[in-house]
């Protein structure tokens, strides 16, 4: 169901562009710490069209202390549905192993996180999977994150994490 | 990659832009040693100073007695990035238990994953990371071990694969 280059025609700049998707890598280590106000983990972004869906996946790599831990959601373009997960380690896992939490948000938003596991050695993983549909707006697909509880010890988003969207296919608008 | 609207695009570029993927096409198997070796066919050439988003797909068997450790390696050591396998933690049964979500910085490091006697061991991990090469060239391959040496064989299976999808 991907979107195709059809044979026989002369590929387009726009349509090569579709096939590929979109993909950010963040360069820097963002990190928050005595808040679990969200905030947008710059550069872990990814302009959506109007009127498209995509599939969303990525690699999160992070740090945290057990306690506060880390909570992850997206913000999306208005009106966008769909879903994801972070797949993380459950919260209040140790050690960097525990329950795998495969809770699925359907909401992309600050009031719709998921929680996650840290651990005071360890650098850790997360792997959002998801997909959208954007209606009339197209926007950004944003990566938050916040600690769970405020604590002055700082939670870390580590630079070479990443997302990528790739395109599907475009739909009929009635 | 972006491709301007009206330029010719050249070959090479499109499959620059696709990435690089491989796919294990033969077992290979690791008995009675934990001295890490490359698994046939899991290899990525990667260019110089460049980043690169990665995943995959491992298939393998492993006896609980002896396990798997892996990692990604690189042939000089001056790599940027982590990466993870999303595996089992040892000790799982039947192939259910704990998740490992370590994630390694570097590439050298080995992480331990699950074995399982059940089911002639079958098993799975899933590999996402990134990497930034410096200025030299190299290959990125995949590399495993028993944990503790068996005479049950761990096996990374045909169908295995990686990929590189270039960020930079």
């Amino acid at each position: 169901m991907g979107l195709e280059i059809v044979a026989g025609e002369q590929a387009s700049a726009s349509g090569l562009r579709d096939r590929l998707g979109v993909l950010a890598v963040l360069q820097a280590d963002i990190t928050v710490s005595d808040t679990s106000e969200f905030s947008d983990c710059p550069g872990l972004a990814l302009q959506l069209d109007a009127y498209a869906r995509y599939l969303v996946e990525g690699h999160i790599a992070y740090t945290t202390l057990s306690d506060p831990g880390i909570q992850f959601c997206f913000s999306a373009p208005v009106d966008a549905t769909g879903h994801s997960s972070f797949f993380p380690l459950r919260q209040g896992s140790t050690f960097g192993v525990g329950p795998l939490e495969a809770f699925r948000q359907v909401v992309f938003s600050d009031a719709f996180p998921q929680g996650a596991g840290g651990q005071a050695t360890y650098l850790l993983g997360a792997a959002p999977q998801g997909s959208i549909k954007t209606y009339r707006a197209g926007g950004v697909l944003q990566l938050r994150f916040a600690q769970i509880t405020p604590s002055p010890a700082g939670t870390r988003i580590r630079a070479g994490s990443w997302l990528a969207a790739t395109k599907v296919k475009e739909y009929p608008i009635t | 990659m972006t491709f301007p609207a009206g330029a010719k695009i050249r070959a090479d570029e499109i499959n620059e832009a696709f990435g690089l993927l491989a796919m294990a096409v033969n077992d290979t198997a690791v008995t009675n040693s934990t001295t890490a070796v490359s698994a046939a066919g899991l290899v990525l050439p990667l260019e110089a100073d460049t980043q690169y988003v990665l995943d995959g797909y491992i298939a393998y068997s492993a006896g609980a007695a002896g396990d798997m450790q892996i990692r990604l390696h690189e042939p000089i050591g001056g790599w940027a990035g982590h990466w993870n396998f999303f595996g089992l933690q040892p000790g799982a049964i039947n192939s259910v238990g704990e998740l490992n979500a370590v994630t390694i910085g570097g590439f050298g490091s080995l992480l331990l994953l699950a074995g399982s006697d059940a089911f002639g061991g079958t098993l799975a991990a899933r590999l996402l990371g990134f990497v930034a090469t410096d200025e030299n060239a190299g290959n990125l391959t995949v590399q495993f071990a028993q944990g503790a040496s068996s005479g049950t064989p761990t096996v990374i299976r045909a169908g295995s694969w990686i990929r590189a999808r270039k960020a930079s």
